[in-house]
């Protein structure tokens, strides 16, 4: 929990400086870009969360991996998570601005998770009733789910739509248990 | 005279001779003898008459120790009495504590098993009614499962997206989308038209809780 505080105060941190040079897209996508390589590279990963290695060795590290990657801003921020001890955050700080950055562009995760994978005409007209319901832009992302039956089971935040089977039967389910 | 003395052959001077030898050795036998004797017999009769005093004391003495005692004796035996009888009465007042105590108790143990008794049956009656319901729910499941084709679950995801897309429902309004078409018991539900899809959220989910029989529970999603 702490630990998510503190990646959320970095995230805040980054989110205000990238507004404020108007680079949001442009640091999302190197935060995204960073953590695909450190998930392709898990030795790099291994480098940057061992203590006992330098923080030099392990800026020199970052910048021969990412240098030519990433703006220089953000390489400079992660330069600054090394030398406060919290790279092994990158993670979460990453969710988080995204998270930021979702609320700041009005948008929302929506996951909607069915029996049968959804058709791309059902998604766009879920979206769009999504949107409608919300007033937020949504952003959809499916999932499949046998054991629902039937149905879209829908999760937006913490707001679920539930309009499938088996949310159904755990209802009347409940029903017929608090029957006396 | 002397010759009276003379004719009837009598002495007087040896008469004289043996009064004055009887009365010397009367002299000299009661100072050798008879004063000395008298002396011891005085000395033995006080000491015999001290004996006696001393013994009467004694005696007195001894009477009126024994009356002491006796005295003493029968206090003693009045005091072991009363606490004889004060022990009666605490142990009588023990028992009838213990036997209270054992009542409560007793009674306490018996309510306490009714309790538990009627605890087990609820919760036996709970379990029995899950397992019924699950049982139930389960082959509602299967035969719904087993029922639906891929017309059907389009139908449903169309129905999910045309039905909420204008409306944010109310917790209790559950969602309806189920087809379910194989269960008489739950055959009406299935087959409202509408499937408005349940909205619930971490706040309504409460609520959802309070209203058992409108509200279905919250999806444990929104819980988490």
């Amino acid at each position: 929990m702490r630990e998510e505080s503190v990646a959320r105060r970095y995230a805040d941190a980054l989110f205000l400086q990238a507004q404020r040079t108007g680079t949001l897209n442009e640091t999302q996508a190197d935060l995204t870009k960073v953590a695909e390589i450190l998930v392709a590279t898990p030795k790099l990963a291994m480098v940057l969360a061992q203590p006992l290695i330098t923080q030099q060795n392990k800026k020199g590290a970052i910048k021969t991996a990412f240098a030519d990657k990433i703006r220089p801003t953000t390489l400079g921020f992660l330069n600054l998570l090394v030398d406060k001890r919290r790279i092994q955050l990158l993670a979460e700080i990453e969710q988080e601005f995204i998270n930021r950055l979702r609320l700041f562009n009005n948008i929302a995760l929506a996951t909607a998770t069915s029996a049968i994978p959804l058709s791309p005409t059902e998604q766009e007209a879920l979206r769009r009733s999504l949107e409608a319901r919300t007033g937020k832009n949504i952003e959809l992302k499916t999932a499949v789910d046998p054991e629902l039956i039937g149905g879209v089971h829908v999760r937006i935040g913490d707001t679920v739509f539930d309009g499938t089977v088996r949310g159904n039967l755990e209802r009347l389910r409940e029903r017929l248990l608090a029957l006396r | 005279m002397g010759d009276i003395a003379n004719t009837l052959n009598i002495d007087v001077s040896a008469i004289v001779i043996n009064i004055i030898g009887f009365v010397l050795l009367i002299f000299i036998a009661n100072s050798m003898v008879f004063k000395p004797i008298g002396r011891v017999i005085d000395e033995r009769k006080q000491d015999i008459d001290q004996t006696y005093d001393t013994l009467d004391t004694d005696r007195r003495q001894m009477d009126e120790l024994r009356q002491d005692y006796e005295r003493r004796l029968a206090e003693i035996e009045a005091q072991a009495r009363e606490k004889i009888q004060s022990a009666i009465k605490d142990a009588q007042a023990a028992r009838d504590q213990i036997l209270s105590e054992a009542t409560d108790r007793s009674r306490e143990l018996v309510a306490r098993a009714e309790r538990e008794a009627e605890r087990e049956r609820q919760e036996a009656m709970v379990t029995l009614r899950r397992q019924i319901v699950d049982l139930a729910l389960g082959a509602t499941a299967k035969v719904i499962g087993d029922g639906m084709d891929e017309n059907r679950q389009r139908q449903l995801i169309d129905n999910f997206i045309t039905s909420g897309g204008g409306s944010l429902g109310p917790a209790s309004a559950v969602a309806t989308a189920t087809p379910i078409t194989t269960n008489p018991e739950t055959a009406p539900a299935a087959e409202k038209p509408a499937a408005k899809p349940r909205r619930t959220t971490a706040k309504n989910a409460a609520a959802a809780a309070d209203a058992p029989a409108d509200a279905a529970p919250a999806a444990p999603e929104a819980e988490a």
